[in-house]
């Protein structure tokens, strides 16, 4: 069964029904939803006695579909009008047929159809319902050799049709059609002619892409090129990448190493607080049962009726002797923890860490900064109780003296005749005495009675 | 030898897989237009009518210039460029390819400088015939035609059928009323011509009498002659000229203008009020006087 292979006649019927295409072998599923075969005339138009071929990618409900295609220029019924013809598609999904093989029964459906349908270049038919076609007899083996599509995006549309001007008539088409199966990564549909006419029209029209083989070529360059550039650039990015995971290794490596190193000497460490802790384990026992023999003893002694005094005394002196000893031995240490070390690749040790200040910290450096701020703070603290300290200081080197200075006035009164005799001053005790007179320079401090 | 499957969407859908209809061509930009949507089978003439118009539009009466931001596609430019050179040349415009509007924006300046004959912008869609008669039994368009017809725009109609096909075409055109009822069109108040073209295979240039045209739309077009008096449309026939078939390809050997020119000026002055050929008010009038 020619599950995946459909054949499709189509053509321009004039007044009422126009362009019409209709299934004739194959799963009609797509007929409903296929874009249609009609010729855009703004861009591209059959001449008499001219041929298109055609190549067509499609997607369509989820198949990938290859199409060729063949048109023949025919005229409606009862119209002149140009522009008009009638076609035959063969229609693969997924898979296709050798091309040498796909163009023989083409063109022998293409045949087929024209010889029964057009009768002096008008088509004698109202609708493709209408339309007669032997099958060829080559058909069935188009389902023989089926080969996938590679390297084909069939998904991406371009909407952007490819005209070529070449032979289509030798066994060079073959290859040509064959080799522009690759094309169709550029191209939605790539059109063959080897009439000038056409050709003209096409270039005339400037709407769809026109090449001659030469241009052909060239595009298949261009796209072997830009597939290479894609190739190139794969290199390129694998081998930054394999650059980058060496980086990563060795960094990794090395931290291992380290944390392998340091973990050994923790280790050794933990060994010998173990062997420590075990050694003072046994004395710790030691110390309990020499205690307890003690007790034991001094217990007989007091059975025997010797004196509680003396024997308590005894006890006291035996458990500050337990204490002391008890107290001497190191509680068992903690442990050295060992940190295992985790393996990171650079690309996502910086997105992990990125990610970690995003969702808990948005500043990254808040925790750091915290503690400085305390550091500070202590600073502070410590200057201004500094700075008390000195006020209390003063204020209570004044006080002392201010509360010194009352005790201190009889005699600074009394020497302060002294002080005031001068070799020019006369002393009058008794004036002194009435009118005692303070010094102006120590007034507030000297009291003015000074009796 | 063998006959095609039937393509029945109920019977290819055994499965219960509908296929989703694409939705991104639905779209439509640049509403600020009067559009202009042809209607009609394949072959009925609506290209022909549609490139004379556009060139009595653009050497009779005004000046035809692309519109500030909506520029024309490269395509469309090609079809436009296609029709001012071939039909100088006597050559009828290609089939139109299916399932795609070709939509051709302009400005029409009139060269009258009447202040009541306004420039307009105009929207002509070119769809092909085939699109149409998908509407035919219930059948639906196209969604990139179908597009224009749910979009919020104001539209006018110009239903197209040939002289020698006309009375094939009357189920059809009531059906594409009903679809234009069934959308929401008023069709009291929407601007709808019938044009009966090719009037030249009739043995006759013009109508020179108004009772045959409507005699011939009476007979030919029976329901959809009295669906148009109902709603009050407007009806005319269209030639383009002389045809003649040399070489099995046909040739306007005279290209005669004289109906482009009445469907234009039914064109504009459905969309603006006032005839294209508007003396001018007494003023404007007195004004041109001094003028001259």
């Amino acid at each position: 069964m020619n599950n995946n292979i459909n054949l499709i006649a189509f053509g321009t019927f004039g007044n009422p029904n126009g362009f019409r295409q209709s299934y004739f072998i194959g799963d009609s599923k797509q007929s409903s939803v296929i874009k249609t075969f009609d010729l855009n005339t703004n861009a591209i138009t059959l001449f008499p006695n001219s041929k298109i071929y055609a190549i067509r990618k499609e997607n369509t409900i989820g198949e990938n579909s290859i199409y060729y295609c063949v048109y023949s220029f025919a005229k409606e019924q009862n119209s002149e009008r140009s522009g008009t013809f009638i076609g035959t598609s063969i229609l693969f999904t997924e898979k296709i047929a050798e091309e040498h093989l796909t163009l023989k029964v083409l063109n022998e459906c293409q045949n087929s159809l024209y010889n029964k349908n057009v009768k002096d270049n008008v088509i004698l038919v109202s609708h493709s319902d209408q339309l007669s076609i032997t099958k060829p007899k080559d058909f069935d083996r188009l389902n023989q050799h089926l080969r996938e599509v590679a390297d084909i995006n069939l998904l991406q549309s371009s909407n952007k049709p490819l005209v070529v001007y070449c032979k289509t008539d030798d066994k060079e088409f073959q290859n040509i059609l064959k080799r522009s199966i690759d094309l169709l990564n550029s191209y939605d549909t790539i059109y063959f002619t080897k009439s000038q006419e056409i050709a003209q029209y096409v270039h005339q029209k400037n709407i769809f892409n026109f090449v001659e083989l030469a241009g052909f070529e060239a595009e298949l360059q261009k796209l072997a090129e830009e597939r290479k550039k894609i190739r190139l650039a794969a290199i390129a990015d694998f081998e930054q990448t394999i650059q980058q995971l060496e980086e990563d290794k060795t960094n990794a490596v090395n931290k291992f190493f380290e944390q392998i190193k340091n973990n050994e000497l923790l280790h050794q460490e933990n060994e010998q607080l173990i062997k420590e802790s075990k050694s003072e384990l046994e004395q710790i026992k030691q110390i309990y049962g020499d205690f307890f023999i003690k007790i034991g003893e001094l217990t007989n002694q007091l059975k025997s009726g010797k004196k509680i005094q003396e024997i308590k005394e005894l006890f006291i002196e035996n458990k500050r002797i337990f204490i002391k000893s008890i107290e001497q031995i190191k509680k068992p240490a903690f442990i050295n923890e060992l940190k295992k070390p985790t393996p990171n690749t650079g690309l996502r040790q910086d997105n992990f860490q990125g990610d970690r200040r995003q969702k808990h910290n948005q500043n990254p450096y808040f925790n750091e900064s915290h503690p400085r701020r305390n550091y500070r703070r202590i600073d502070k603290f410590k200057v201004i109780t500094l700075l008390l300290l000195l006020l209390l200081l003063w204020l209570g080197t004044l006080t002392y003296f201010l509360l010194q200075k009352p005790p201190a006035t009889s005699p600074v009164n009394k020497t302060l005749p002294k002080q005031q005799i001068s070799p020019n001053t006369n002393f009058d005790e008794d004036k002194m005495n009435q009118q005692p007179q303070p010094l102006k320079t120590n007034m507030d401090k000297v009291p003015l009675n000074t009796k | 030898m063998f006959y095609p499957k039937v393509m029945s969407k109920f019977k290819d859908n055994d499965d219960n897989y509908i296929p989703i209809s694409q939705l991104g061509a639905t779209e439509i930009k640049n509403k600020e237009s009067n559009f202009v949507f042809f209607f009609g089978t394949a072959d009925s003439g609506k290209s022909v009518i549609l490139s004379s118009m556009l060139y009595y539009l653009s050497s009779q009466v005004g000046v035809l210039r692309p519109k500030q931001g909506t520029p024309n596609t490269k395509e469309a430019q090609v079809l436009l460029s296609d029709f001012f050179e071939n039909i100088r040349q006597g050559i009828l415009p290609n089939r139109t390819t299916r399932d795609q509007v070709t939509r051709l924006d302009f400005l029409f300046e009139p060269n009258n400088k009447s202040k009541k004959i306004p420039p307009i912008n105009l929207t002509f869609l070119e769809t092909s015939g085939e699109n149409h008669n998908d509407i035919r039994r219930g059948g639906s368009y196209h969604n990139s035609i179908a597009a224009y017809l749910n979009a919020d725009i104001p539209l006018t109609f110009i239903i197209v059928t040939s002289y020698e096909k006309a009375h094939k075409d009357d189920t059809i055109i009531n059906e594409f009323l009903d679809e234009l009822e069934r959308k929401g069109k008023n069709l009291k108040l929407v601007n709808a011509i019938l044009a009966v073209s090719k009037w030249d295979k009739s043995g006759k240039m013009t109508v020179t009498n108004e009772e045959d045209l409507n005699n011939f739309i009476n007979e030919r077009l029976s329901r959809t002659s009295q669906r148009i008096d109902t709603y009050g449309l407007t009806k005319t026939y269209y030639t383009i000229g002389n045809i003649q078939n040399s070489n099995g390809a046909e040739k306007i050997t005279e290209l005669n203008l004289s109906t482009a020119e009445i469907l234009s000026k039914w064109l504009y002055q459905s969309i603006v009020g006032y005839p294209l050929d508007y003396e001018g008010t007494f003023w404007e009038r007195l004004k041109f006087g001094f003028g001259k």
